[in-house]
């Protein structure tokens, strides 16, 4: 039985017979909590789907290069955060919008969900957090929702744990006083 | 602690005073360690919990005390049907599905903008021949010579209907129509001569 720890999977990616196997099992590990990461970011099904294949296939291709001095956990969460950046950036452009106008659209793609109703608290939680400028949203839901140390995300967004501290402090502050006036 | 069999006899060989001794490990741990381990691991993750909570709790209370529900819906059995295997095949690159005008515009921005600007440079040499070659009414001239009695004719009538004039001076223009052969019999000879001589041989047949 093959051991479901990052060192096992990684050495079993190195052997080229089990590499299909290892990183089945590495996708197959992380998918969840990656879907969710991205979801939280760019709210379709659909375009979280699309951002998964992608980062799966960019897995694939940069899994023999990495250098192990980051965790592999890290490592992944980086390559979808840089990816559903990318894509909303390409909504941007692709739509010739500023910053308010991206928060619209995510707003907008809210409320498209299904079961979406704007009254009642989770959703308002989400539209709360769709406001917020792209880094302290990125940072809100990687410690509210993922609970992840200041250390790790610290190494994911490439930002010092001062500056994440501060990020998440304004970011929580505006999201409870727009429930509050919403 | 003895060595199990198999290494005895491989060691034999080698050292039969290793062989022999028995095994034991120096280092000591606290007592039921590994009993104790699975509960330190439970309440090291809830401390991370539970300093976040707290953080929380400080900085928006409301907030904290919110559960944290997941308001989003996925489709039935997609993490257990998402083939890793089937995407690597296909190699889905969400920028290639939808053709993108701007992005194609950004890779190929210096062919376009030389082609451009080259159609700009046709277009506006074009105008500006056509317009040397035309009178502001739109026409091109054309030599007088060319012209017939009967077409001239024509034509001041045309104009002469076009005219915001009084009915008068209408007809004062009618009894005044240009007759060639009236304008003509008023030149002096040597004018005449001159005009003959610039006409083509056709029409000064005609004439004569």
């Amino acid at each position: 039985m093959i051991s479901n720890d990052d060192q096992s999977l990684l050495i079993l990616f190195r052997n080229s017979e089990k590499k299909e196997e290892a990183y089945t099992l590495i996708i197959k590990k992380y998918q969840e909590r990656l879907y969710w990461h991205i979801r939280r970011l760019v709210i379709s099904h659909d375009d979280t789907n699309d951002i998964l294949q992608n980062v799966c296939i960019k897995v694939w291709k940069g899994l023999s290069n990495f250098r192990e001095d980051a965790q592999l956990f890290t490592w992944l969460y980086r390559i979808a955060t840089n990816e559903s950046l990318t894509f909303l950036a390409s909504q941007k452009k692709r739509k010739a919008v500023d910053f308010d106008d991206v928060s619209n659209y995510l707003t907008e793609k809210l409320s498209a969900e299904k079961d979406f109703d704007g009254n009642k608290l989770e959703w308002k939680l989400q539209l709360a957090i769709q406001k917020l400028p792209e880094k302290q949203k990125l940072v809100f839901q990687l410690r509210y929702y993922d609970e992840m140390p200041y250390e790790k995300m610290s190494r994911i967004l490439d930002t010092s744990e001062g500056a994440l501290k501060a990020s998440y402090h304004h970011a929580a502050k505006k999201i409870e006083d727009y429930i509050l006036n919403h | 602690m003895s060595l199990p069999d198999k290494k005895v006899e491989e060691l034999i060989d080698i050292s039969k005073t290793l062989a022999n001794s028995k095994i034991s490990t120096p280092f000591t741990i606290p007592e039921l360690y590994f009993e104790n381990f699975q509960i330190q691991l439970i309440q090291l993750i809830q401390t991370d919990h539970n300093l976040i909570q707290n953080e929380l709790s400080e900085i928006a209370p409301l907030l904290s005390k919110l559960e944290k529900s997941n308001p989003f819906s996925l489709p039935d059995n997609y993490f257990t049907s998402f083939n890793v295997k089937e995407i690597l095949n296909s190699e889905v690159d969400i920028k290639r599905k939808s053709f993108n005008l701007f992005d194609y515009y950004k890779v190929h921005k210096t062919a376009i903008n030389i082609a451009a600007t080259f159609l700009l440079l046709v277009a506006a040499t074009i105008w500006i021949n056509s317009s040397l070659t035309q009178n502001k009414n739109g026409f091109k001239p054309i030599e007088l010579s060319q012209i017939t009695q009967q077409e001239f004719n024509e034509f001041l009538v045309v104009e002469q209907e076009e005219l915001p004039m009084e009915a008068t001076e209408k007809e004062d223009i009618a009894d005044n129509v240009f007759n060639i052969e009236s304008t003509v019999s008023t030149l002096k000879e040597i004018e005449l001569q001159q005009f003959l001589a610039e006409l083509p041989e056709s029409q000064s047949d005609q004439i004569n």
